[in-house]
């Protein structure tokens, strides 16, 4: 079965500010669409949870210190076969990539 | 039924009583019979179990299940018959027994029956132990629909619809916004048990409930993404009332998604305001709006909804609603819309109008942009200003009256009011210019566009513009203000598509605003190619009652004035009153560059026009003088055609203006706000005066000439000039041409004349004619006798100088000599001990220069050169500073006389009584008309004059030369005898003349030397000789003297410091015409 999965990154007012489609299935306009009204859902449990847990993979606090500037924000990957381990060094990976590009 | 007669409390009180008792009775009976009823022959079956048929083992297992599902029965019929605690009872009972048995889906019946009857049981209560214990079993409850679930009858029927079902009660019931994890772990799980729902109305239903209990947990995305699923299941059913439904669902998700209409901001944003927050508040708002645009990031799902509803509403037929949605569409997403796709929303407009009344209104906006571009002040000709009524100069200060239109003072004022302002006045048509933009691939027609204006006191005009595609305009929107308050512009209504709308400016300033931090899509105008505009904030306007209104019209044309450098005008300005009240103050002033241009303006005559009733008009002369072209302007003019010219001159901010300040009656009219009295405010007229400067006369050099022209010795002159100056003019007349032309009295000598040439060019393409004239003071009354005096304003002619052409003007500069030679000149260049002639020591050297400077000034002011070209253009050269630097460095030797003068003339009986001062020094040497005869004794005398006020001791000798320049008194070849006499005023030596006749044709005289006088300070003395002319001819007498002991002044005035030098001073020559026979 192909998989899919649709990444974004959205910014403090839950603006999309990057948007991924990845996966091996074929594209499709409609999948994209429902994909992103999916993500735009999730938004409003992802927003409780991330100041309820941080057992989830979405790192959202970061602590500021000097080098860094800090612009809050959200990972969200929304993927249809299960795989906590491999999200969950793909999220490590995307914040390590995002304090790099953040602090230049 | 009887019901006691009382009020109506008591009579409900009874009537619920017997409605309980009739309930109880029917409850007891129910149960009675519910208790004995046998069931022994029924088999209570549910669809999960097998129909076909019973087998053997499957009937021994319904028998031992009908127990318990009997017993659960019962308790449903105790729950309904309103009995909990019984109910209770019976499920306990067919729970053991369905346990026993594995009928899992009864067993789950059971316990859902008995939470029901718990919860029934304690009605109101709500305690974390029930909560609980209602959460325990309902889990239970899902646990056993799932158990219940036979592979083999899924193709068939499905607990599946029980299991959500007790989710989504579950989830109901605990749907708080404290245990939202569980709520949310509930309905995950009931969406994803949809996708085992074979009926497509069950999963509506069970959306509709999953998005309620989202909305009610606050999630409202979630809601909206539930709600658009039930939406599009009902767009699936392809009916009208479905469509309506789907439409109505989608209007439900517009907020989640941010693509929500107008009309529901507005409503929500009125609700809001009358519950009564304060204006905090409704700035946050305005925040909260400008953010919410910018959160309006997620493009693809809103266009996807907006295009739901779009589709949702022209199948429910609500043509309203889809040209709401397509204008909403097209408005936000048209960057993101493909050409065909914007021309489909536009026919999906104008298709849903056609189904609406005309003048459908709508909240939504659709095309084109609009944005305020500026509110134009009023025009300098109806300038308002403010009035203040303590000060009768009300004027004073509010324009500017310098140079500049920037100062840093009244810009600090401006800052000062955060808020511009502006006044209208009632019926006078006002215009604001706003900026449509287009940013879409096809032509947009507005049909009218204008201000709207809530306030109610504005007229405004509409107007109809075309927009081609990817297009900006600037259109002016006009109207007149109606009655007096203030005037709110928060927009404009645009008719376009079919239906009214109103823009407001405020939300295409948050998308712009949007627009340059990236957080919006595009800029609409730059995009079609608009520039940036500054951010322009509509001013709070506020319409006044009328004024008057006075409008300027220059008498002969409204176009510039064209001018040549230096050219004086007379312009006439008629001022009308065109407004409805009169004028009862004005006020002229200038203001703008080159206001010395302006030489006078006649305000006494607008000030006794006063009142100026309307209709009324009054004409003010103003005398204008063209100012002097820099060297900037005059090459470039030089180097264009003069068309060229004056379009770039009438251009410049160069030209004065006339500022009229004018109000109406001071009436005292209540502000319907305040309360307090206002006064009208006055207005500002101004009245440009356009000049055009072209190139004129230009000078190219000034230089001083010095020129000599002999005298003729006279006799009887003078007398006639003092009777009669017309028989001077005739005597003058009487001579040659050139005498005429350069003023000089022939009889008067002009030996070291000095002339100052001016060379002028003529650059233009007209021709001027050049008239100088020289004022002369008139200091005393004598003066005004004098045949130089008549001279000075009527004698010169004119010089014309032809296009390209140049010219020399000669001025002479005789009348200039002051009539005293004075220490206080040599100042600088004498000793300082030395200056004790005449003057006291305590004038200080500055006091004396600048009593030269002025002197000189006053030379300079004095030499006017007027051109005249054509008949209407005449003006004046301005070569002061030409004439100064020509006049420097000899300035001295025009001003100062010399100390000596000297004249001839011949002693007849006409001329016995000379003696007045000014006569003998201006006309020092008459002349007979007629001529001196040969061989005759002619006595003449000589007059020396001391100019200075020191008495001057000198030797004076007289020689007289013949035409060929020779000496004729001494030598052996002399022609002319010469006697000395003695003067009457002086004793000076006397020699009696020889004859000697050594050759015939000439008598030799001895030559008069040596004559040694003294002449008293400002006095003249009289030395007479006689002279015997032997041979006819032109001969010219040359008087010298040689200055004994000359002191300081002299010196100076000879320019020499060696005191032991001699100076000798010289007269002019006169000339002698000698006639008669050798």
């Amino acid at each position: 079965m192909a998989t899919t999965a649709c990444f974004i990154i959205v910014s403090r007012n839950d603006i999309p500010i990057y948007e991924a489609e990845v996966g091996s299935a074929p594209k499709r306009e409609d999948a994209a669409q429902l994909h992103q009204f999916v993500l735009h859902a999730a938004l409003d449990i992802v927003q409780d949870l991330a100041w309820t847990t941080s057992a989830i993979h979405l790192i959202y606090s970061i602590p500021p210190n000097d080098s860094v500037l800090f612009i809050p924000c959200r990972f969200m990957l929304l993927h249809d076969s299960r795989n906590d381990d491999g999200i969950k060094s793909f999220f490590q990976e995307v914040h390590e990539l995002y304090i790099k590009v953040d602090s230049i | 039924m009887l019901f006691p007669p009382a009020d109506r409390e008591t009579q409900e009180l009874h009537l619920q009583t017997m409605m309980q008792d009739i309930a109880a009775g029917l409850l007891m009976e129910f149960e009675k019979w519910v208790l004995q009823a046998e069931s022994t022959g029924t088999i209570l079956k549910t669809p999960l179990d097998s129909q076909s048929s019973l087998s053997s083992e499957e009937v021994i297992k319904a028998k031992k299940r009908r127990l318990g599902r009997a017993q659960k029965t019962i308790g449903d019929y105790c729950l309904l018959a309103g009995s909990p605690v019984d109910a209770n009872a019976h499920y306990t009972t067919a729970l053991e027994l369905s346990r026993l048995t594995g009928d899992f889906f009864w067993l789950a019946g059971a316990l859902e029956g008995s939470v029901c009857a718990l919860l029934i049981d304690r009605m109101g209560q709500r305690d974390p132990v029930l909560e609980d214990e209602v959460r325990y079993r309902y889990h239970s409850v899902i646990l056993h629909y799932r158990k219940s679930f036979i592979q083999e009858n899924a193709q068939r029927v499905s607990p599946i619809t029980f299991e959500l079902e007790a989710t989504l009660k579950l989830a109901r019931f605990l749907c708080r916004r404290e245990l939202s994890k569980e709520v949310v772990e509930l309905l995950t799980a009931a969406a994803d048990g949809a996708k085992s729902l074979i009926d497509a109305s069950d999963r509506l239903i069970l959306y509709v409930e999953i998005a309620r209990l989202y909305g009610s947990l606050g999630y409202e995305r979630k809601a909206a993404f539930f709600s658009r699923q039930v939406a599009q299941l009902y767009l699936q059913q392809e009916n009208r009332l479905a469509a309506i439904s789907a439409m109505q669902v989608l209007a439900l998700t517009t907020k989640a998604y941010r693509v929500q209409s107008a009309a529901s901001v507005a409503k929500g944003s009125i609700a809001k305001k009358e519950t009564g927050l304060g204006h905090s508040d409704g700035t946050k708002m305005l925040l909260q709006s400008v953010v919410s645009l910018f959160e309006s990031q997620w493009s693809t799902l809103q266009m996807v909804v907006l295009r739901e509803i779009l589709l949702s509403s022209a199948r429910a037929g609500d043509p309203l609603a889809a040209w709401s949605a397509a204008a909403r569409l097209l408005r936000s997403y048209y960057p993101l819309i493909t050409p065909a796709g914007q021309n489909g929303l536009a026919s999906a407009l104008s298709n849903s109008a056609d189904r609406l009344p005309s003048g459908t209104r709508c909240a939504d906006p659709a095309l084109p942009f609009i944005r305020v571009h500026s509110f134009p002040a009023h025009p300098s000709q109806m300038d308002i200003v403010k009035r203040n009524t303590a000060r009768e100069d009300w004027w004073a200060g509010s324009a500017p009256s310098g140079p500049f239109i920037y100062t840093p003072f009244i810009k600090e004022e401006q800052n000062n009011n955060s808020k511009q302002e502006l006044i209208w006045v009632v019926g006078e048509p006002v215009q604001v210019l706003v900026e449509l933009a287009n940013p879409c691939g096809f032509d947009l027609r507005v049909d009218s566009i204008y201000t709207s204006v809530h306030s109610g006191n504005f007229d405004p005009f509409p107007v109809t513009v075309n927009l081609p595609p990817n297009s900006s305009k600037v259109i002016t929107l006009s109207g007149i203000p109606t009655s007096v308050g203030p005037v709110t512009i928060p927009g404009c209504t645009v008719h376009c598509f079919g239906v009214i709308t109103e823009h407001l400016f405020r939300d295409v300033d948050n998308l712009l605003l949007g627009a340059t931090q990236g957080l919006v899509l595009s800029d609409p105008f730059r995009c079609c190619g608009s520039g940036k505009l500054r951010n322009v904030s509509v001013p709070s306007i506020s319409v006044v009652a009328p004024l008057p209104l006075l409008v300027s019209r220059v008498v002969g044309g409204d176009g510039a004035i064209i001018l040549h450098e230096g050219e004086i005008r007379d312009v006439r300005i008629s001022l009308a009153n065109a407004g409805t009240v009169p004028v009862e103050q004005a006020h002229i002033s200038l203001s703008g560059k080159n206001q010395d241009s302006v030489l006078s303006f006649a305000s006494e005559t607008l000030k006794s026009a006063l009142p100026l009733k309307p209709g009324a008009e009054v004409t003010i002369p103003v005398t204008l003088k063209a100012w002097r072209l820099s060297l900037v302007d005059a090459d470039t003019a030089s180097g264009k055609s003069s068309s060229g010219t004056v379009v770039r001159h009438s251009k410049d901010g160069n030209s004065p203006a006339l500022f009229i300040h004018y109000s109406g009656p001071l009436t005292n009219s209540k502000d319907p706000q305040t309360n307090e009295s206002v006064v009208p405010p006055g207005r500002r007229l101004a009245v440009p005066l356009q000049m055009c400067v072209l190139q004129g006369l230009s000078l190219v050099k000034a230089r001083l000439l010095s020129m000599e022209i002999p005298a003729h010795v006279g006799q009887n002159l003078p007398k006639l000039v003092r009777v009669d100056n017309s028989s001077s003019e005739e005597a003058i007349n009487s001579n040659n041409k050139m005498d005429k032309l350069v003023k000089i009295d022939p009889f008067r000598g002009s030996w070291g004349l000095r002339f100052l040439e001016l060379e002028l060019t003529n650059p233009t393409d007209v021709v001027f004619d050049i008239s100088v004239s020289v004022q002369l003071e008139n200091s005393s009354k004598e003066d005004n006798l004098c045949v130089d005096q008549d001279a000075v304003d009527c004698g010169y002619p004119k010089t014309r100088i032809d296009r390209d052409c140049s010219a020399r003007v000669l001025i002479p500069l005789e009348h200039f000599k002051l009539p005293v030679l004075d220490a206080s000149f040599f100042v600088k260049e004498d000793q300082p001990d030395g200056v004790t002639s005449g003057r006291s020591s305590s004038f200080s050297e500055k006091n004396t220069k600048a009593e030269l400077n002025a002197s000189i000034r006053n030379l300079i002011s004095r030499i006017k050169v007027r051109w005249q070209s054509g008949r209407n253009s005449s003006g004046e050269l301005n070569i002061k500073d030409a004439i100064q630097a020509a006049l420097q460095t000899s300035v001295m030797d025009v001003l100062l006389p010399d100390p000596l003068t000297f004249g001839f003339r011949l002693l007849g009986s006409s001329s016995e009584d000379i003696g007045s001062f000014e006569e003998s020094t201006k006309v020092r040497s008459p002349a007979p008309k007629g001529s001196v005869v040969a061989h005759d004794i002619t006595p003449m005398e000589v007059v020396v004059r001391n100019n200075t006020k020191d008495r001057i001791k000198m030797s004076l000798s007289i020689t007289c030369r013949d035409v060929a320049g020779e000496n004729c008194v001494d030598g052996a070849k002399a022609t002319v005898l010469l006697s000395g006499a003695v003067s009457p005023i002086t004793l000076s030596s006397v020699k009696l003349f020889d004859l000697v006749s050594s050759e015939p044709q000439t008598l030799l005289a001895r030559v008069l030397s040596g004559i040694t006088m003294e002449v008293p300070p400002l006095q003249e003395i009289k030395h007479s000789f006689s002279l015997y002319f032997l041979v006819p001819g032109e001969y010219t007498l040359v008087a010298a003297a040689m200055i004994d002991d000359a002191n300081d002044i002299l010196r100076a005035r000879a320019r020499t410091d060696s005191p032991d030098e001699a100076i000798l001073c010289r007269g002019p020559p006169y000339h002698v015409r000698v006639v008669g026979t050798a």
